[in-house]
């Protein structure tokens, strides 16, 4: 009986203050800022095309497949980025290209996520000598810099995806393994750690079940920022030759084919990059929202 | 102070040792067989395995990596198959180019960032704000290969202002420059105007308005000088990371710097080249790194308290 | 008394000032309708609660309000007869350091880290005096000694300082130029309590040497009687009372002015009980249409809600803003004693 009383008063509380989630308080901060709903809607509209790109197009007829009577059209109505020097549709290889670029940077961005985010946590949790060998291991790392880690990754992993997404990944595991480890630092001698010490919680249980959850803002942030990065990095090593290879579309490769025509078909090199720059910076707008709407302090 | 240095050149050469030791190791992995390289596809499997035996290529790992090494020490990084000269002198050759394009491209970053950041900070809010911000957002998000490609369009192909490509003459660093130096730019403009607001609304500043300072001598003398402060740490990162080359705005330019030089090496699977370039570069980079941290200590006097301890 | 006179007498003049914080969200209400005056020699305290608007006043006198969001709404700031929100901006840096200094509240965050304490004091002295670097080092060394502070020191960064010690510098900092009004924000409030007395008595040395007025901004009612001629109560963005040290501390007339009092620890009887004000001074983005005391007030009438009390003239000296004085005979409990 008492019980129930209990309850409906919580209920009732509940309903008068509209009591959030901490995810649904982010969201409704989100929500307010134009910038970061833009690049969210944008990133969606990404997803969904590299998804369905099969469904959208045949890859065959519509994307690979040559037709020398429609060489070099410039941008009109039925070829809106116009056609290449094969005469295949710029647009629909751009399109096509967003399940090419969007997957390496993101798979990338959670190659980091994978391994830097525990050997971050173990090395700020535990301290001393663990975290000097592990935070020595990531100077390593770090002190190469990233694209030239990740030419000389690629170069034993091989071109294509896979290679370019676990190389341009393992380029990224220090930075991820550092915010991990500061905010690990941060949240480590909170009393809520040592209360969950106290009711004998084992390490392990406490890291991911206290610790990470509590420090996970920066590194969401992180992530959209870095997969922003690490497809300017992507399309850079396609547009070098040594990432996803033609005739495949790659938003870099395609680039880099352009370049060829560039003095009398300058549209084709301006699409590839003008789709990048759009991601990148929807990516950006979204990630800066984000650390906004977590960190609300942060803000003023 | 010194012994902080001490400390820390110690630990840069450890570093090192372990970088030299991942780059061995992954170039180890790597395709790309020395032997043939050097005897050419006509070769015989005898002729090349013979080959393999004298060059020590069938040693343990640990054997190989401390013969490197030792010529490492000794200024002898192999030789280059690719490029038929030794990989120290054209390490040398190329880095000048790059070094070069690096300051350039400081310069171009610099000269328009940190005033604009200034000003957009002194405007927060306003318009002209806006309009810095944003072209920060297009400029950090523009793929440096493509800002290349536009500029070639524009500068090269239609006005003929300059050549597309090469490094003849020092006019051939103004495109590459500007180039790399967008992305730089555009961050440094952003650290500049979050770190000027931060600073802004300093107690500080407000006791420097109160003892009379006029308000440009508030914005020049008081404020710059503590945002300077993270202004130094990014762009200490950018030129470090701009001495290992543009790889991809060298390669829009044919630019024979460092980057041109890895790629060329990678794509010919010279694993000797490629080792002792990546090595150098990541000596480099972490040298300019360290030199950054300690040219702090001469701007905040905080920083250079902390290292004495 | 001519009207050169007053000019000659009277260094600060406030009338009607009137100060707003303006966001998208609110507006705050800081300062309303704030008259004051400071004459030669003379020391003012300002005495309020935390967000009662003393510092905004403070501000608004050298014209250092941030804006945005801070908007003088109406009113004149006078300083020897120029109005501080007509001056060229010159005149006004010649006003701020010359003419009045400021002290601030927390010596931790108003020294530039990255230049030394010498050159903090010296700018200052360069800046009015128009005179060599060498002869201002001169003098920031002097100040320092004066202050307490070995002369050895002047080549010393902000961090190497503690904060009692960084609390004499700013003094240095504000003394240089002999200035004819010295504005106190709460210069204690940050410091250790031992190190509060030897700053406060530094404080009264100095202005006993200098014969400077002064602007004491505090909520310790101790400091203000030690320290100051006039006392002036501040209560949500408004002086409630002022008048002579004598007035206020013997007189005392606002209901609020007896609440401070009243929570002050009693030494002569040490069993009785404090007796704090009850309630919470009003949002300032929010204040009630009438006495913004009178939610908290006991002795508050029907008319208290409804009506903004005017300051009223008690004596030559003593004026409070209490509706409740228009009745006659009304007392406060304080007063019966």
């Amino acid at each position: 009986m008492e019980n129930t009383n209990v309850k409906t008063n919580t209920v009732s509380a509940q309903k008068k203050y509209k009591k959030r989630t901490p995810m649904g308080e982010v969201w409704h901060r989100l929500r307010k800022n134009k910038g970061a709903m833009v690049g969210g809607a944008f990133v969606l509209l990404l997803v969904f095309l590299a998804l369905f790109r099969d469904v959208i197009y045949d890859y065959d007829t519509q994307i690979v497949m040559q037709d020398l009577s429609k060489r070099f059209i410039h941008p009109c109505l039925e070829h809106p980025f116009g056609t290449d020097n094969l005469g295949r549709d710029l647009f629909a290889r751009v399109v096509y290209g967003t399940g090419s670029s969007l997957p390496v940077g993101v798979v990338a961005v959670m190659v980091a996520l994978v391994l830097g985010l525990p050997l971050g946590a173990i090395a700020g949790f535990f301290g001393g000598k663990i975290d000097d060998v592990i935070m020595r291991i990531m100077d390593i790392f770090a002190a190469v810099p990233g694209i030239l880690m990740a030419i000389a990754m690629v170069a034993v992993l091989g071109t294509g995806t896979i290679g370019l997404m676990i190389s341009i990944g393992v380029t990224a595991v220090p930075a991820f393994a550092r915010i991990t480890r500061a905010s690990v630092l941060s949240v480590r001698n909170q009393e809520f750690v040592e209360a969950a010490r106290a009711i004998g919680c084992t390490n392990l249980d406490i890291i991911f079940k206290h610790v990470i959850p509590n420090c996970l803002s920066p590194i969401v942030v992180q992530v959209s920022l870095r997969i922003g990065n690490s497809i300017i990095t992507a399309s850079s090593m396609s547009y070098l030759g040594l990432g996803v290879t033609p005739p495949m579309p790659e938003w870099g490769n395609l680039l880099s084919a352009g370049r060829t025509y560039i003095k009398d078909y300058s549209y084709l090199t301006m699409f590839p990059g003008l789709v990048i720059m759009l991601t990148v910076i929807a990516f950006n707008l979204l990630g800066d929202g984000l650390r906004d709407a977590m960190d609300p302090k942060l803000k003023k | 102070m010194h012994r902080y240095i001490l400390k820390r050149i110690a630990m840069l050469l450890l570093v090192m040792l372990g970088v030299s030791l991942l780059i061995f190791f992954i170039m180890d992995l790597a395709p790309g067989d020395q032997a043939l390289m050097i005897l050419g596809e006509a070769a015989t499997e005898e002729e090349l395995n013979a080959l393999r035996e004298e060059l020590g290529l069938f040693d343990p790992f640990f054997v190989r990596y401390g013969r490197y090494m030792w010529g490492f020490l000794q200024g002898d990084l192999g030789y280059s198959h690719k490029y038929l000269s030794d990989v120290l002198p054209l390490y040398l050759e190329r880095l000048g180019a790059t070094v070069v394009l690096a300051l350039a491209s400081a310069l171009f970053a610099h000269i328009l960032s940190i005033p604009m950041g200034i000003y957009a900070a002194l405007h927060q809010g306003k318009v002209s704000d806006n309009i810095v911000s944003a072209l920060a957002i297009v400029g950090l998000a523009a793929p440096n290969f493509w800002v290349g490609l536009l500029l070639i369009i524009l500068f090269s192909l239609k006005l003929g202002m300059f050549h597309s490509g090469g490094f003849v003459t020092l006019s051939d660093v103004v495109l590459p420059a500007i180039t790399v130096g967008t992305a730089n730019m555009a961050l440094l403009t952003r650290t500049t105007r979050s770190g000027m607001i931060d600073v802004l609304r300093s107690d500080y500043l407000m006791l420097a308005r109160a003892k009379g300072v006029s308000e440009k001598m508030v914005v020049r003398k008081h404020a710059l000088k503590n945002a300077l402060i993270p202004i130094i740490t990014v762009s200490g990162i950018q030129f470090s990371a701009m001495m290992g080359g543009a790889v991809t705005t060298e390669a829009v330019f044919s630019f024979p710097g460092i980057g041109t030089l890895l790629v060329g090496a990678i794509k010919s699977k010279d694993t000797v080249c490629v080792t002792g370039c990546l090595i150098l570069t990541s000596l480099l980079v972490s040298v300019t790194l360290l030199a950054v941290d300690i040219l702090y200590a001469y701007v905040d006097p905080r920083i250079k308290a902390q290292y004495s301890k | 008394m001519s009207i050169e006179n007053i000019a000659n007498d009277t260094i600060l003049e406030i009338k009607d000032l009137t100060v707003h914080y303006v966001t998208e969200e609110e507006t705050v209400e800081a300062v309303n309708d704030l008259s004051l005056s400071v004459k030669r020699g003379k020391s003012l305290g300002l005495v309020g609660e935390t967000g009662a608007g003393k510092t905004t006043t403070a501000l608004s006198i050298l014209r250092l309000v941030p804006d945005p969001p801070g908007r003088i709404i109406k009113g004149t700031v006078e300083i020897n007869g120029k109005d501080v929100y007509q001056a060229s901006a010159a005149e006004l840096e010649q006003i701020r350091g010359n003419e009045v200094a400021m002290i601030f509240q927390d010596p931790m965050t108003v020294l530039n880290p990255v230049f030394t304490v010498g050159e903090q004091i010296a700018e200052c002295v360069e800046i009015h005096e128009h005179c060599s670097k060498a002869d201002a080092w001169n003098r920031a060394l002097e100040m320092l000694e004066m202050v307490g502070i070995k002369a050895d020191r002047a080549n010393d960064y902000p961090h190497q300082f503690s904060g009692g010690m960084k609390q004499r510098v700013v003094i240095a900092i504000a003394l240089t130029c002999n200035p004819h009004l010295l504005i106190a924000d709460e210069p204690t409030t940050a410091l250790d309590v031992t190190i509060q007395a030897q700053v406060l008595e530094l404080m009264k040395d100095l202005k006993e040497k200098t014969g400077t007025a002064m602007i004491m901004i505090t909520h310790d009612l101790g400091i203000v009687a030690e320290t100051c001629d006039e006392v002036a109560v501040m209560y949500a963005g408004r002086i409630i009372e002022h008048g002579t040290l004598e007035d206020v501390f013997r007189n005392t007339r606002h209901p609020y002015t007896e609440g401070l009092f009243n929570s002050l620890p009693n030494i002569h009887d040490r069993k009785a009980q404090l007796k704090p004000i009850r309630g919470l001074m009003p949002d300032p983005s929010n204040l009630p249409k009438g006495c913004s005391f009178a939610e908290r007030c006991e002795y508050a009438c029907e008319r208290c809600f409804e009506e903004r009390p005017v300051p009223m003239k008690h004596s030559e000296t003593h004026t409070v803003a209490c509706l409740r004085y228009e009745e006659d005979g009304f007392q406060i409990e304080r007063s019966k004693k």
